[in-house]
């Protein structure tokens, strides 16, 4: 069984969800609560970053989750950024697509300005 | 001798003809084409021969009749039916002896059927090599019987070639379709998997051999039914429109087959096949693409199929993805 640590840091309407482990079929309901629950508290021109640099394996599961987080982001003028995924994580996301909706960045601070 | 070369030489013209519709390329398996061919005519011949031995020997000796025996278990009344049933063991036999043809071709060369477009080839080569052979022996036959009514064969000719031919271009087809579909068992497995089904332990060699007896018994099925109705007699030649009927729906049938988009697939075989991608990141792609497939956006699962295609070209389930996806989007 998959273990995943879910940590945030808000900080002027950034707020920085950072993700240690593996998404799978016993861990992504917890992380999409989460993810849900800062999403609940932004306010307008918020954004939500997702560092995703300790984060091994995702499954589909969680990629439509991250679909529904931009939408939900944006009906709220806010933003969804995706920073520092593994190789293997970009490679999924890159050819399911979500990288030409969400954006991908290499560093927090790309991701706090993107 | 003559009537020989005749009867040859007649045999030869659907031959050439439809040989040359289907091989259109020259190819470097010129070789293996004509040697199949030859083969598919040496086993038409041979079984025509055990066809015409089985009768004689059993007129002699009933006793080695082992049809008239299986039938009698079944049904010892209605002696019409011991026909019908000797008709059904001939013509399963010739089905199965061409499926057989393009399975050794296939074991021993398999790179040789890498599409499934390479499986109808070598499977209507079969068909059309065992037709030549019978042919060369009925127009050989028509000849003696008649005392060389060259009229006589000469009907026998527009019949045979129209019909009889063609019946076995489409009879072969159909189990070369299926063969062609039981190759690439992993990779339609693997579709299947990652769109919801679940699949038993043994799903793989359970689904090769079931698609293989499928498509043999249909075509012994259809083959079946075109002798009986080319040897009863109805009337104002009912049997013979039927008959006519029965290959058409043949064709109709293999047409639809392959108007599906997984039939114009080119596989590279599964087994000799490296992706780029790790395999637990290609799972997840599968898993997702199979999700939005069964959520019916077909649009989207054919986005992704490309894009996973562009860095994988062989991959063979982005492939049937893409075919799935797109069979759904046209219909």
């Amino acid at each position: 069984m998959a273990e995943i640590k879910i940590q945030t840091q808000s900080e002027n309407n950034i707020h920085i969800i950072s993700l240690q482990g593996q998404l799978d079929e016993s861990t992504v309901n917890e992380f999409s609560t989460q993810v849900y629950a800062v999403i609940e508290q932004c306010t307008e021109n918020s954004r939500v970053i997702l560092d995703l640099e300790q984060l091994t394996y995702l499954n589909s599961k969680s990629i439509g989750f991250i679909a529904d987080f931009f939408n939900r982001l944006q009906s709220k003028n806010s933003k969804l950024v995706l920073a520092k995924a593994q190789a293997n994580v970009v490679d999924i996301l890159n050819v399911v697509g979500i990288d030409q909706i969400v954006p991908m960045t290499q560093t927090l601070n790309e991701a706090k300005t993107i | 001798m003559v009537y020989q070369i005749i009867s040859i030489l007649l045999a030869l013209i659907p031959a050439i003809l439809w040989a040359a519709y289907f091989m259109k390329r020259r190819d470097h398996n010129f070789k293996t084409y004509f040697g199949v061919f030859l083969f598919g005519c040496i086993t038409a011949i041979v079984i025509l021969g055990y066809q015409v031995a089985y009768v004689k020997i059993t007129d002699i000796e009933p006793s080695l009749n082992f049809t008239r025996y299986l039938y009698n278990l079944i049904n010892p009344l209605a002696n019409y039916s011991w026909f019908a049933f000797t008709i059904i063991w001939f013509a399963s036999s010739e089905e199965i002896i061409k499926f057989l043809i393009t399975y050794i071709v296939d074991k021993r060369n398999p790179e040789l059927i890498i599409t499934m477009g390479d499986s109808l080839k070598f499977g209507i080569l079969a068909g059309l090599a065992f037709a030549f052979g019978e042919n060369i022996v009925y127009y050989a036959r028509g000849y003696n019987n008649t005392s060389g009514d060259h009229k006589f064969v000469f009907n026998l000719f527009v019949q045979r070639s129209l019909l009889t031919v063609c019946g076995h271009l489409v009879w072969s087809g159909i189990i070369a379709y299926f063969y062609g579909v039981s190759k690439f068992a992993k990779d339609i497995l693997s579709f299947k998997k990652w769109t919801g089904h679940t699949l038993a332990v043994n799903a793989y060699q359970k689904f090769k051999r079931n698609r293989i007896i499928f498509g043999v018994t249909l075509a012994c099925i259809l083959h079946t039914g075109f002798n009986i109705l080319v040897n009863i007699k109805l009337d104002k030649n009912l049997n013979m429109v039927l008959a006519i009927a029965s290959i058409f729906i043949g064709f109709i049938y293999l047409n639809v087959l392959l108007e599906q988009k997984i039939g114009n697939l080119k596989f590279k075989l599964a087994d000799r096949y490296k992706g780029l991608l790790d395999q637990s990141s290609i799972d997840v792609i599968y898993e997702y693409m199979g999700d939005q497939f069964k959520a019916a956006k077909y649009e989207n699962v054919c986005k992704i199929a490309k894009r996973l295609l562009s860095r994988e070209p062989d991959n063979n389930v982005a492939q049937i993805f893409l075919a799935k996806a797109n069979d759904k989007l046209q219909k």
